[in-house]
């Protein structure tokens, strides 16, 4: 399966019976690199996936191109429109093209789930990275604030900690001695803190794992012994060895946080007008369950759906890319 | 065994009074009532309620007070209405039983049969569909499932009912109803898929691997081998052991559990735990927060201990070490 040549592979007696290879025919060396790419692009599922995700993120973060109408076009004679030519989507109570408004708010779905997987990976896979390297008493705190991060209801304090923020009118306040000072913080930005706060318990065991078992390797004893720093070991040992877990993690901690984002607004805690994102038009579109207008609950939870499959499609991929001993899913 | 089972016991009380204590400092941290006050009343207004609500000592000694008082069933008093917390919380909690109970019951059932099936038959089309399925399934925002799947409850209404609902998708009991019966069951319908579409998905999944795995394994072979028929070995010795792996991953599903019944809770207005606590943060009703918390916390906690109980009878070896 690793190795394949690149030609049907002829033999060839030769005049004192040795095997003699056909010219070209030999094989040929893979990089590891190669080899990835290989195996990723034969996952069928995941390819598609990566166009479908590639192509979404191209007509959200391009809606000033593509968008057939301004943002927040408003036409009153035209309101609640099923879809047409026009408008592919509709239009919604305001007249506005449905199309548009959702291709402007999947921007702020999108970003919330790539930056919360960025930051969530980030801290957790160093966390982890420091707990398997230094084991013992940082190891057991580590790990034991893990365990609690494990069980903890994350939706539940994330809304928790949101309705905290939106109480006071998106104000944090501090409270210096008989006065409170008050700055403001936007709901995006502290709906980002906050899912990644809540997701990174993943990655560190995961990580951690791994880092356990590749510091006995002999390439890591071979580079202590050659006097490299604890540093230089981690970073161009220990971190090479595990892109794969990360990467993998990482892709599912962006449907994670996408999913989580939508339900968060839904319920309420999360993004409002002017900046508000797929579940908030879902959250908007509530009512028009079982009514005419249902379209206006179809799209975007469609659009959230279409996302969140891709993205754990490409995960999938790289999963079976990375690890191809793993077992397989045949796609 | 009985010594583990202490032993686990034991670990968790430390556990719990840390995520006690995590809780009511993030709860008293964002839900100073007072801040209210200082922006628009009067001094003396905020005063009077800091001093009624003790917010003027440290945090410790309200964690404690609080911990004394909870742990003999007072939960304090809501802020509006000064009732007892657990008045609103008793009937809530009977609500909320029903939903997951059933939801568990069914979800951990239809979850091990189609993992059991999609193994025995692994890679013919009926385990591409339900391997594709499963994937629809964990992608599905349990939200937007519940609205949609209430929205072609009512389109289906009007083609085979005139108009009238056959699934509810309002509380438990229309109204002066009561009891188990065909109207409890036509209200349960939408809210318990909503609940388990995605639990269904993801448990199927690994009851398909686990028991696959088994299905490999030496014993099965050999108990074919001697002449036990094939449904007994699938059933007896395979499902058996394949069903170990998944005892933990229920326990551990439990936190994801309870918010995906707030999600039902509301779209389905059920007047259960998660509207409850949808409700007290929109109102600042931190007593009822922290009760909510605290119990979930508890829960939590319980289906841990309780999972590591039966994942110790299940496989021995774990005891030991």
């Amino acid at each position: 399966m690793s190795i394949q040549p690149v030609s049907e592979t002829v033999l060839e007696l030769g005049t004192e019976g040795e095997h003699l290879l056909v010219e070209g025919a030999e094989p040929r060396a893979y990089t590891q690199r190669q080899l990835f790419r290989r195996r990723f692009f034969r996952h069928r599922m995941a390819m598609i996936s990566l166009f479908a995700l590639a192509f979404m993120a191209f007509v959200c973060y391009g809606a000033n191109l593509v968008a057939p109408y301004g943002r927040g076009e408003q036409d009153l004679l035209n309101a609640t429109q099923p879809p047409s030519s026009e408008h592919w989507m509709g239009t919604d109570r305001l007249g506005r093209d449905y199309l548009t408004e959702i291709l402007y708010a999947g921007r702020l779905t999108l970003t919330i789930g790539f930056l919360v997987a960025l930051i969530s990976t980030t801290m957790g896979a160093l966390m982890g990275a420091v707990a398997g390297y230094r084991g013992g008493w940082i190891d057991q705190v580590i790990s034991r604030i893990t365990d609690l991060f494990l069980i903890v209801p994350a939706l539940l304090i994330a809304a928790t900690l949101l309705s905290g923020v939106r109480r006071n009118g998106q104000f944090l306040w501090w409270d210096v001695g008989d006065r409170l000072v008050f700055f403001t913080v936007d709901i995006a930005f502290a709906m980002i803190l906050v899912i990644a706060f809540l997701s990174w318990q993943y990655i560190v065991r995961l990580v951690r794992a791994q880092v356990l078992a590749l510091k006995e390797r002999e390439f890591v004893e071979a580079a202590r012994a050659a006097g490299a720093s604890h540093t230089r070991i981690i970073r161009r040992h220990i971190l090479p060895n595990c892109i794969g877990v990360i990467t993998v993690n990482a892709t599912l901690t962006i449907a994670i946080a996408i999913v989580t984002e939508a339900t968060l607004t839904f319920l309420g805690f999360g993004l409002q007008p002017p900046n508000f994102s797929w579940g908030y038009l879902i959250y908007d579109a509530r009512g028009t369950v079982g009514s005419d207008n249902a379209y206006l609950l179809y799209f975007p939870g469609l659009m959230l759906f279409i996302t969140v499959l891709s993205v754990n499609f490409i995960g999938d991929g790289l999963r079976d890319a990375f690890d191809p001993h793993g077992k397989k899913e045949r796609w | 065994m009985l010594i583990y089972i202490l032993r686990r016991v034991l670990y968790s009380i430390p556990l719990l009074l840390i995520a006690t204590f995590g809780v009511f400092l993030m709860v008293s941290e964002t839900f100073d009532a007072s801040a209210y006050l200082a922006q628009n009343r009067s001094p003396e207004t905020r005063a009077a309620f800091i001093e009624k609500n003790n917010l003027d000592e440290p945090v410790v000694n309200r964690y404690g007070d609080w911990l004394v008082d909870a742990v003999q069933g007072n939960f304090g008093e809501t802020y509006r209405s000064s009732e007892p917390v657990m008045d609103e919380v008793r009937p809530a909690f009977w609500n909320t039983i029903q939903i997951v109970g059933w939801g568990i019951l069914i979800s951990a059932f239809v979850a091990v049969s189609i993992g059991v099936y999609s193994a025995v038959r692994q890679y013919s089309i009926s385990d591409y569909l339900l391997t594709g399925l499963a994937f629809v399934g964990i992608a599905l925002p349990p939200f937007w499932f519940g609205l949609i799947a209430y929205h072609f409850a009512t389109e289906l209404a009007g083609w085979v009912n005139g108009g009238e609902p056959v699934l509810y998708g309002l509380g438990l009991h229309s109204a002066g109803k009561d009891g188990l019966n065909l109207d409890y069951a036509r209200h349960l319908v939408l809210p318990v898929m909503t609940l388990t579409v995605q639990i269904i998905a993801s448990w199927s999944r690994f009851q398909r691997s686990s028991m696959l795995d088994v299905l490999s394994s030496d014993y099965i072979r050999t108990a074919r081998a001697k002449g036990v028929s094939r449904p007994k070995v699938i059933l007896k010795h395979g499902l058996r052991n394949g069903l170990i792996p998944l005892v933990t991953i229920i326990a551990l599903d439990v936190g994801a559990l309870f918010g995906g019944l707030v999600v039902t809770e509301v779209v389905f207005s059920i007047p259960g735990m998660g509207r409850l606590f949808v409700d007290a943060l929109n109102n600042g009703e931190a007593n009822i927060v922290l009760a909510w918390l605290l119990i979930a916390a508890f829960g939590i906690i319980l289906f841990n201990l309780l999972a590591d109980i039966a994942y110790s009878i299940l496989d021995p070896r774990i005891r030991l070490s």
